[in-house]
């Protein structure tokens, strides 16, 4: 018994493309121990785990060689049948990415969900994810990016996409810690992302920024220019150099959604005529509330400016605005009032509240091109004197065409009676 | 790997010898060979204490998921076994997994019991952790831990479910909206509930 035993093993061994060759002879029979081992192979197998349960048939052969264990082992090594056929997800794969190359982001993003139905995939998330992202889809782009962001071959393309919606959402700091995530992660998105990173940290929550500047005006008065007598022009008498500096901070402790503040202040010098030295100081305090693609603000702001050391202008202001947008629709509309009190006896009698509004409507096709109407509107009330009030409105028409991602070029006609 | 080999001597029962085989495979890094006799030992012992072995291996595997679902039933049904090594390997199952917390509770918990060399991984581990966890999960994130847990209830692996479930529950806390953090709340109980009880596996 044992040595047929033995020789059906030694066929079964010799006859199987399983079959290893260092595999050790057959060992006393243990009929007890090969049925364990023939019962962790049956559950291997059922499970799927070929590998165990080719381990287990053989060690369940060594033990006690049966024809039963035989063909589960030969079982266990034939090639198992595709759990899900691996065509239709190509196919779905391929079709997206035809679809999205001929622009068609939605048919596109239609195949790859079709392709991650049937097998998860990263990098069709990705694909799928820079549809949405190009459609301003942001909620299902933010999520196709985190699910490619798990998988390391296309983890950093994914944070470099996930870094971008966070910029344009004006989450600063997620968008530069993932830009700079996107930058460690593959030398060839490093430059891009260094420059996008720097811009989402001008963002930051405490912005700091302070400006000067040498300048040199040939005509600071505006006045008229001298002709000599050969036909040449001189420069005139009110031709002057000037010292500039700026300063600001603004903060925004929240975020892009929540309350800010800013203030700032510049002083120009001239350096001869003194009449034109400018002061201007400015502050504000507002609201804001981003989410997805809508901005809702609120402000109120105080200006005070000075002219050739003398106090010129108090200005109280009041803005608000908002943009909403409804798929590839937006409609925005601002509306600002400032309470002008001018304070040289010259300009006094243009004190007064000017106010100005303005509603857009406008849809995008595709990314490249957007085109919109609105209406505009103007009113200044002089407080002291009616002839120096005005009304101005009219439509407004604008477009916005893209016609390289470098390049923005915006159009933008406007009539007012 | 030599803790392992060590701590399967002590057995002495009918199952010791396949431990001890699996011990030997698993130190050659045979995981294999060491899966199935773990899976041996596991059908002839009184306890669940191989099941702790067939979780380390699995996680060597790479099969994280089944990892954390035996990594469960270890603990329901032979809780003594439990040691700092185990809690190792089953950290790195849930870091496979993407369960994060997961891996940090399991690793801050290791400390010193698993000998100074296993320690000093999980200390390293858990550095490179802090940052991740120190970050919000974005809602797409969270919806992909809820994703998972349904996967896993969906077919019958409610232990697993329970471990998604628990780090939707996580991240959903540290978020200021609390983002389905009562789905998850709800699912983990749901997913509890339906693992069953300790005992070796038949």
């Amino acid at each position: 018994m044992i040595a047929l035993a033995g020789a059906l093993l030694a066929t079964a061994l010799a006859s199987d493309p399983c079959a290893s060759a260092d595999v050790p002879p057959p060992a006393r029979a243990d009929p007890a121990a090969a049925a364990l081992y023939r019962a962790v192979g049956d559950e291997a197998r059922a499970a799927g785990d070929l590998p165990s349960a080719r381990v287990a048939y053989l060690e369940a052969l060594r033990l006690e060689p049966s024809a039963a264990t035989l063909e589960a082992l030969r079982a266990a090594c034939r090639p198992a049948p595709p759990a899900r056929a691996p065509a239709p997800v190509a196919d779905h794969y391929d079709d997206g990415v035809e679809l999205m190359q001929r622009g068609d982001r939605r048919g596109a993003i239609a195949a790859f969900e079709a392709a991650r139905a049937e097998h998860e995939d990263a990098a069709t998330a990705l694909l799928e994810g820079v549809c949405a992202f190009e459609l301003d889809d942001a909620e299902r782009a933010r999520a196709l990016f985190e699910i490619a962001r798990g998988h390391p071959a296309v983890a950093p393309t994914a944070s470099f996409f996930l870094g971008m919606l966070a910029l344009r959402q004006g989450e600063s700091e997620r968008a530069a810690a993932m830009l700079d995530e996107a930058g460690a992660g593959d030398a060839r998105l490093t430059a891009s992302a260094t420059t996008l990173s720097v811009l989402a940290r001008r963002g930051g929550r405490l912005v700091v920024s302070a400006l000067t500047e040498l300048g040199y005006d040939s005509n600071v008065e505006l006045g008229v220019r001298e002709v000599a007598p050969d036909g040449s022009v001189t420069p005139g008498a009110s031709a002057d150099g000037s010292a500039l500096a700026a300063a600001g901070i603004a903060g925004r402790l929240f975020g892009a959604s929540g309350p800010y503040a800013r203030v700032g202040g510049q002083v120009r010098k001239q350096f001869v005529i003194s009449a034109y030295d400018l002061g201007q100081a400015s502050g504000a305090v507002g609201g804001r509330l981003v989410r997805g693609g809508d901005d809702v603000a609120a402000e109120y702001g105080y200006d005070f400016v000075s002219l050739g050391g003398a106090a010129y202008l108090s200005a109280h202001r009041a803005l608000a605005l908002a943009r909403l947008g409804w798929g590839s629709t937006t409609i925005a509309a601002t509306y600002s009032a400032r309470l002008e009190s001018f304070l040289t006896t010259a300009t006094e009698p243009y004190s007064g509240l000017r106010q100005d509004a303005e509603l857009d409507v406008l849809r995008a096709s595709g990314r490249a091109v957007a085109l919109g109407v609105g209406y505009h509107g103007e009113r200044d009330d002089a407080r002291s004197h009616a002839e120096l009030s005005y009304l101005e409105h009219g439509p407004v028409a604008l477009a916005q065409l893209a016609p390289a991602p470098s390049m923005r070029v915006v159009v933008e006609g406007r009539f007012s009676w | 790997m030599l803790l392992l080999a060590a701590s399967v001597v002590r057995a002495d029962d009918g199952h010791d010898a396949h431990l001890y085989a699996g011990a030997q495979h698993f130190q050659a890094g045979r995981y294999t060979e060491a899966l199935v006799e773990f899976r041996v030992a596991e059908r002839l012992a009184g306890d669940g204490s191989p099941t702790w072995y067939v979780a380390a291996t699995l996680v060597k595997l790479g099969r994280a998921d089944e990892a954390l679902t035996t990594f469960a039933r270890a603990e329901a049904s032979d809780p003594a076994d439990r040691d700092g090594l185990f809690d190792y390997y089953h950290a790195l199952a849930c870091y496979d997994a993407r369960l994060y917390h997961c891996a940090d509770r399991l690793l801050a918990s290791v400390g010193e019991r698993a000998g100074p060399k296993i320690a000093a991984q999980a200390r390293k581990v858990r550095d490179d952790l802090a940052p991740l966890l120190a970050k919000l999960a974005p809602p797409g994130a969270i919806d992909w831990y809820h994703a998972r847990a349904g996967e896993a209830l969906a077919r019958g692996a409610p232990a697993l479910a329970a471990a998604y479930f628990e780090e939707a529950a996580d991240w959903g806390t540290a978020r200021s909206d609390g983002y389905r953090l009562g789905e998850a709340k709800s699912g983990l109980a749901r997913a509890r509930a339906a693992t069953p009880a300790g005992g070796p596996k038949p």
